[in-house]
Formats: C-alpha cells, sequence, structure tokens
C-alpha cells in the first residue's frame, strides 16, 4: 500500500514556465510494516535544491525540544552589533570591591546578554528559512492547482535564490571554521576530538578515594562514601537536636489549611 | 520515527550538502534513502559534509555514467543494520529497530528513466518484495505514474484559454 502524502500531489516539476507536475516520488510498505508503525505519516519539502520534493516520513507529529545552553560561537564576531554591544556591556559601571568579583559580575551579564542574543540570531534564521520555506509550499501549490502569474513565478525563482544563497554562504562558513585545526579535528569527530575529550573524561573520573588509612574503591561504594560525608557535613549531628516546642506560635500564626490550597 | 526520500540530483551539486545536513540536523532521521547522486563512488570526504558526527551507516550503489545511483544511509544509534542487498534498481537493508526490538527492510529504489527498462526495473521491484521476509517499507523515486492524475500538463489550460480568448472575440 502506498503511505498516504499531505501536502499537495506531485513531487516533481521541470520547471518550465508551463510546468509540467508528476508524482514520481513515493513510499509504499506492507501491511505489516503499517502495523510497526501505525501513525506515519509523509509530508513533503519543497523543492529547492533539486526539482524533485524530498518526502519525510514521520511517526510522531512533535519532536521534543533539546536544551540549550551558552557557548560563544565563533561567528558573532561577524556580526556587525556584536562588538559595540559587547562593549557596552563591558563598560558599564560595575561596583564591586575586588577586581575577581567585577570581572565574574562582567563576565555575568555578558552571558545574560548573548545568550538571549544568540538564541535571537538564530531563531532569526531558522524564521526567515521556514518563511521562505512555506512560502514557496504555497506557490507549489498553486502551481498543482492552475499556473502561476509572472509575479508569482519570479517571487518563486528570487526566493529559490535566497535559499541557495544562505545554503552557499553557510558551505563558506565551515569550510573557513574548518581552517582552524581544532575546530575542523573537533567538528568532524575524529580520533583527535575523541582523544581529547577521553583525557578529560579520564581526568573527572574518580577511580579510588582514601579515608583515613583505607582505600574505597568501586563505584557503588564510593557513592555510598560519599553521600555518607556529605550526610555528616550537612545532616543533622546526632545528640545535637534541638526540638521546637510547639506552643512556640499562637493558633492564630500557624498555617492552616485554607493557606495551604 | 523519522525518514527522508528525497531525489537530489546529484550529491555533489552545490548546497545539496549543507541543505542535506540541516535536514538531518533538524529531523534526526532513523533512515534517509537518496537517489540520482550521479556519482560513481561516495568518499568518506563526501559522507563528512553532512554526517560530520558519523552517526550514519552508508551504502551505496554506484551511478552509471551520469544517471542514476542511490545512497541510502541508516541511524546506527537507533538501528542496527543486519544484512543488505544490491540490485540494478536498489538496495535493500535489513534493519533491527533498537528501540521497538523489531526487525524490518527498506528498500531504496531508482525507479528506470527509459520506457524500455521498466518492465526490468518492475520485475526486479516484485523479486525484491517477494524475497523480503519482514515488514518492508519501499522508497524513492520510481518514475512510474500510477493514475492518470498524477501528471499535470498544463496543455488543457492553454486549449481552455484559446477557446476563452476565441470564444471573447466571437462575441465582439
Amino acid at each position: 500500500m502506498e503511505l498516504y502524502m499531505t501536502g499537495g500531489k506531485f513531487t516533481w516539476s521541470n520547471n518550465r514556465e508551463i510546468p509540467t507536475l508528476e508524482k514520481l516520488d513515493r513510499i509504499l510498505v506492507h501491511k505489516s510494516w503499517e502495523q510497526l508503525f501505525p501513525t506515519a505519516l509523509v509530508y513533503k519539502l519543497p523543492r529547492e535544491v533539486s526539482d524533485h520534493n524530498p518526502l519525510i516520513l514521520s511517526t510522531q507529529i512533535n519532536t521534543p525540544l533539546k536544551k540549550l545552553s551558552f557557548r560563544f560561537e565563533l561567528a558573532w564576531l561577524k556580526e556587525s552589533d556584536f562588538i559595540p554591544t559587547m562593549q557596552e556591556i563591558w563598560e558599564k559601571p560595575c561596583y564591586a570591591s575586588t577586581p575577581l568579583d567585577r570581572i565574574q559580575i562582567k563576565l555575568k551579564r555578558f552571558e545574560q546578554h548573548f545568550k538571549g542574543w544568540g538564541f535571537n540570531k538564530q531563531g532569526l534564521q531558522r524564521k526567515e528559512r521556514i518563511n521562505i520555506q512555506n512560502e514557496l509550499l504555497d506557490l507549489e501549490k498553486l502551481e498543482e492547482e492552475s499556473y502561476l502569474s509572472l509575479d508569482q513565478m519570479s517571487r518563486k525563482s528570487q526566493l529559490l535564490h535566497h535559499l541557495m544563497k544562505s545554503n552557499e554562504m553557510e558551505e563558506l562558513y565551515w569550510a573557513k571554521r574548518s581552517q582552524t585545526k581544532w575546530l575542523l579535528e573537533g567538528d568532524s569527530n575524529t580520533e583527535f576530538f575523541h582523544r581529547v575529550a577521553n583525557g578529560r573524561k579520564r581526568r573527572n573520573t574518580i577511580i579510588s578515594l582514601e579515608a583515613g588509612d583505607t582505600i574505597i574503591e568501586g563505584d557503588a561504594n564510593l557513592l555510598s562514601h560519599a553521600t555518607e560525608y556529605y550526610k555528616n557535613l550537612f545532616g543533622p549531628a546526632s545528640g545535637n537536636s534541638f526540638p521546637i516546642n510547639p506552643e512556640l506560635w499562637n493558633s492564630w500564626e500557624k498555617v492552616n489549611d485554607n493557606d495551604n490550597l | 520515527m523519522k525518514g527522508l526520500i528525497w531525489n537530489c540530483r546529484g550529491v555533489r551539486k552545490t548546497g545539496v550538502s549543507s541543505y542535506l545536513r540541516n535536514l538531518i540536523l533538524e529531523h534526526q532521521f532513523h533512515f534517509i534513502g537518496l537517489q540520482e547522486t550521479i556519482v560513481g563512488d561516495i568518499t568518506e570526504r563526501m559522507l563528512e559534509n553532512f554526517d560530520p558526527y558519523k552517526h550514519y551507516l552508508w551504502k551505496w550503489i554506484p551511478a552509471r555514467g551520469r544517471s542514476g545511483g542511490i545512497l541510502s544511509g541508516i541511524n546506527t544509534d537507533k538501528m542496527d543494520v543486519g544484512s543488505f542487498c544490491e540490485g540494478k534498481y536498489m538496495l535493500q537493508m535489513d534493519l533491527w529497530d533498537k528501540s521497538l526490538k523489531k526487525k524490518w527492510n527498506f528498500l531504496n529504489v531508482y525507479g528506470a528513466a527509459q520506457e524500455e527498462n521498466k518492465d526490468e526495473f518492475l520485475a526486479e521491484l516484485a523479486n525484491f518484495c517477494n524475497r523480503s521476509q519482514e515488514p518492508l517499507l519501499v522508497g524513492g523515486d520510481f518514475n512510474i505514474i500510477r493514475f492518470a492524475s498524477e501528471k499535470i500538463i498544463t496543455l488543457v489550460f492553454i486549449n481552455t484559454q484559446i477557446c476563452s480568448t476565441i470564444s471573447f472575440l466571437l462575441n465582439i
């Protein structure tokens, strides 16, 4: 059986002024496959770098978002407003007593501002891309139903040109970026990068601890020792318990059931 | 689970690898089937352009001259690849879905474009389908239209326009 494709009927265009549209690409499944993935559906992406639409098969509607963390991105240096903004933040007066506190506060401010800024930048680019792709899909749909006016056609080629350009820019960016050895090796996840990462992991790993004269080994023992240690450090000391007199607060000072709601 | 089926018209064309890398990054496909790679051999370097972290196991059928070529990729974090089987027009991979703990087969096809080879393609397709023991998914560019509704040639439109122009002229 053929999996139904949403979002249009055709998957290929000869890109002529008066286009021939065809459905050449498809996904067929055996019944037993459909039983494995009963929610599978197919949709298409706009034709950008090929005259065929990419088909995407998906069994879930939304994917969970990844947790984001702050990383300085080298590409920010290329943004024209980065240096001025950064300067402004860095030079804001700061009244901490020691130089160490001052630099910490400044760094904190930098992070706070540029975390949001970086996401916005990324978000804007992505949003723009999504907007263009949606407009392309709309145009493709119109093309399926009737034909495109000259305006619409030039708009379409303009959008395609824009996307192609951003693809090319990106390729350039990656090529440039890869000129730095660390980034090249790091990004392509090579042996070099693995070695560095493994080294860091090894440094972070606790294999054994010395407690007085005894040596503690093994993950389970280490864990229970550490838990015990911190329990003693922060937990209640034995024989040192001060109970609170239940009469300490008047009845109207206490939290009642209504307050708890 | 997600998969991509795409006739990319040449994996080495400008823009294709970054486009593909972004798609993979965004969707984290379980499986990928590309057609018309138009390259004989796929090099490590080409794969690194869109799969820098080597999440995928790639298998391919080289293009014959300037036409065809199939490239299939399986995300090995999500699925194991058992065996694979090459044909003239298709490439089958037998998969083990790690989360479902089920076997299924993925067949990536690029159908013959020339009319005279279509029977040969269909015969091979039937052969692969019959042989497959596990649930099967077939995806690709079949180069075949199943129904008249799957093709638009806007000639009809031109005719109606001519007709309406004529009827307009007649009405003056």
